[in-house]
């Protein structure tokens, strides 16, 4: 069997990687200092949502709604071994995939987005809000809001708006109300349009927005990264996949994964820690974002308006403007903390790909598998290509996360076919 | 169960932070901590952030003294807390204190961000002839848990929370748990973020050693009033004492 998929893989419970850390994970902190942005946390997202943020427990029942929900949009994932892509690169062991790509939406946002938007729906909340630069998170949003009969309101990064069309239309089609950042619905929108009515827009500033939006409306306010609440939900993706290879009697030496965040990458290989094995983990990112590499681990803001509280984690720093590589998902500035500290204490490898090579990645993974993929998976799977065509590497299991789909980037191959 | 209260040195003012500290009615308060002003108290809330910027402002070691022995006085141990950021910025810190008179030192933040740094101060507060207390929280992982569990023998401070006078939801019961696998046996005060004597009563359900009290009494030492400073000191014991 080389797909194994079946309803009793999806877990009922989420893996909280915190009590398992060698070292005690640095805590948020507030940004300010005579206002505490985490109090402030209390009344813009569900409280369940802060209750896990912070809590110590290894594991967190999944409701029966949200675990009906990921059944619905296509969990458990496929895990599938990569025969012709081992031939391809005449590998000598075995690789397999995880594919995040096959859900609703395109990628694992919506693990995370259907429990967020279940939490607010609770509270008796009628309309959540998010910032989305790419439109993966923003179009996980708008599916779980309208799944759980609400409003969503996402601002998007407005470069992105208008280069993106398809995205604001898959948004719509899930009843996503797309509004490109800056806008005029929030004062910071208005003061930045003020100076200069053609910004582009940044992530920071959709942020920025969508909190003054949800403050001033008294709605709740997603997280689509980063936070450990966030990590949390997506250990769904490892869970499974440590099932599905024990059906299959394998057990991983090496799992590979990008990270932009730190979602998709934790959520998939913090599980995997529980057992104790040495296995390889290698977190790839963009060489044109090299937090990892060329970062600094310190406290820094998960916003570039600094409203959210800080975090301790590998960044380039809350105002760093990447270069615009294809993979938006990865130009973010810093990494979830739990990940940053496994980095720092030499637990999680991490591996740094230019776009080119991923862009080869991807035709390579396209043409063998007929998968194409994300471009922030792109990186993953450069990575591994790199890792397998190494001599020292022969022989292993590995394990690759495709975290999304890449049909909505086909430009990225403009020119390039 | 027994009550530990907190104070910034220094705040409102020396002079009548000890004229507080001797209203409290005998046998009602177990500990004192005496926090040292800090520039950056990192992992406390507006509240108590604010009594360091106030009580920075013409602080003197000088009448730290006068104040431990007041507290002593009303309570059985007393405690200083301060920073690892601070401390290694002051020569001879640890030996100062104890002459003072202080029974012990609680560093809110070497468990977490100075991790490596551990067994050196534990060690050094030791030689000082202190009592080195834990400070852990809910982001401290297990493994730590028992390497504490193990390596030192005094009471336990454990933060319900990441910061103080911040609430954040948490569930009681998985404390209780927690506490009772990590510490079997030991003495734990849970402290940060208990605001008023129905939380201090729900919190000690978990039948731990103490409970520690910082924001919700500076609001008193605001007002001025030691009338309702003491009542309110009677109302957090009574809601405990039952345990
Ligand atoms: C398909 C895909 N993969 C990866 C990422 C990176 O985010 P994270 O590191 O949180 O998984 C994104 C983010 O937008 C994404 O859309």
């Amino acid at each position: 069997m080389l797909n194994v998929q079946s309803e009793e893989i999806v877990p009922r419970r989420w893996y909280n990687v915190v009590s398992d850390l060698p070292e005690p994970l640095p805590p948020p902190r507030s940004s300010d200092r005579d206002h505490s942005s985490i109090e402030l946390l209390n009344s813009i997202i569900p409280r369940e949502m802060l209750r896990q943020e912070f809590t110590f427990n290894r594991y967190e029942t999944i409701p029966e709604e949200v675990r009906v929900q990921y059944l619905q949009i296509g969990r458990p994932t496929p895990l599938i071994r990569a025969l012709n892509l081992e031939k391809f690169l005449g590998y000598r062991g075995k690789i397999f995939y995880k594919l995040e790509g096959a859900t609703a939406t395109g990628s694992h946002k919506i693990n995370t987005a259907i429990p967020q938007a279940y939490y607010a729906a609770q509270e008796g909340i009628e309309e959540i809000v998010t910032e989305t630069g790419a439109g993966q998170w923003g179009s996980a949003t708008a599916l779980a809001g309208s799944i759980n009969n609400m409003k969503t309101t996402v601002f998007m990064v407005k470069i992105s708006y208008e280069q993106k069309p398809a995205r604001r239309t898959v948004m719509s089609l899930y009843n996503g109300r797309v509004i490109p950042s800056p806008s005029s619905e929030t004062e910071f929108g208005r003061n930045i349009l003020k100076e200069n009515p053609s910004h582009p827009g940044s992530l920071g500033i959709a942020i920025s927005e969508a909190v003054e939006y949800t403050i001033a409306n008294g709605l709740r306010y997603m997280l689509g990264s980063v936070m450990n609440s966030v990590l949390t939900h997506q250990s769904i993706i490892g869970q499974e996949a440590i099932s599905q290879l024990d059906i299959l009697g394998e057990s991983p030496d090496t799992l590979i994964g990008c990270v932009g965040g730190g979602s998709n990458f934790g959520g998939f290989v913090f599980p995997f820690l529980q057992s104790g094995r040495p296995i390889e983990l290698i977190a790839s990112t963009a060489r044109e974002v090299p937090k990892f590499s060329k970062g600094s681990y310190e406290y820094d803001a998960i916003d570039s308006a600094g409203i959210l509280p800080m975090l301790r984690m590998y960044t380039l720093g809350s105002k760093f403007v990447p270069e615009k590589i294809y993979a938006g998902g990865l130009r973010y500035h810093g990494a979830a903390p739990s990940l940053s500290l496994l980095v720092r204490s030499g637990r999680v490898n991490t591996d740094e790909v230019p776009e080119d090579e991923v862009i080869q990645a991807l035709k390579i993974f396209a043409s063998t598998q007929g998968i194409i993929a994300a471009p922030e998976s792109g990186h993953a799977i450069a990575s591994l290509i790199r890792y397998a065509r190494n001599r020292d590497n022969q022989g292993k299991t590995i394990v690759l996360n495709v975290s999304g789909h890449g049909y909505l980037d086909l430009k990225i191959f403009e020119g390039r076919e | 169960m027994k009550l530990v209260l907190y104070f910034t040195l220094g705040y409102p003012s020396s002079h009548s932070l000890m004229e507080f500290l001797e209203t409290i009615p005998p046998g009602a308060v177990e500990y004192i901590e005496l926090g040292f002003p800090s520039t950056d108290p990192k992992y406390d809330g507006p509240t108590i952030r604010r009594t360091h910027r106030h009580a920075l402002q013409g602080f003197s070691e000088q009448s730290v003294s006068e104040t431990v022995k007041c507290a002593r006085g009303v309570c059985r141990k007393v405690y200083a807390l301060r920073y690892y950021s601070d401390i290694e910025k002051d020569e001879g810190f640890l030996e100062r204190i104890t002459n003072i008179g202080f029974d012990g030192i609680i560093i809110p933040d070497v468990l977490t961000d100075y991790f490596h740094d551990r067994s050196g101060i534990i060690n050094r507060v030791r030689e000082a002839g202190l009592e080195f207390i834990p400070f852990v929280n809910p982001s401290t992982p297990d493994i730590v848990l028992g390497e504490i569990m193990s390596t030192t023998d005094s009471w336990i401070y454990y933060g319900l929370l990441p910061s103080t006078g911040i609430m954040v939801p948490y569930d009681l019961s998985s404390v209780r748990y927690r506490l009772r696998n990590a510490f079997p046996g030991r003495r734990i005060v849970l402290g940060f973020g208990i605001r008023s004597p129905d939380e201090a009563a729900r919190v000690s359900s978990t039948g731990q050693f103490g409970i520690a009290i910082g924001t919700m009494l500076i609001e008193h030492l605001d007002s001025g009033s030691s009338r309702e400073f003491v009542t309110s000191i009677l109302r957090l014991k009574e809601a405990i004492s039952s345990v």
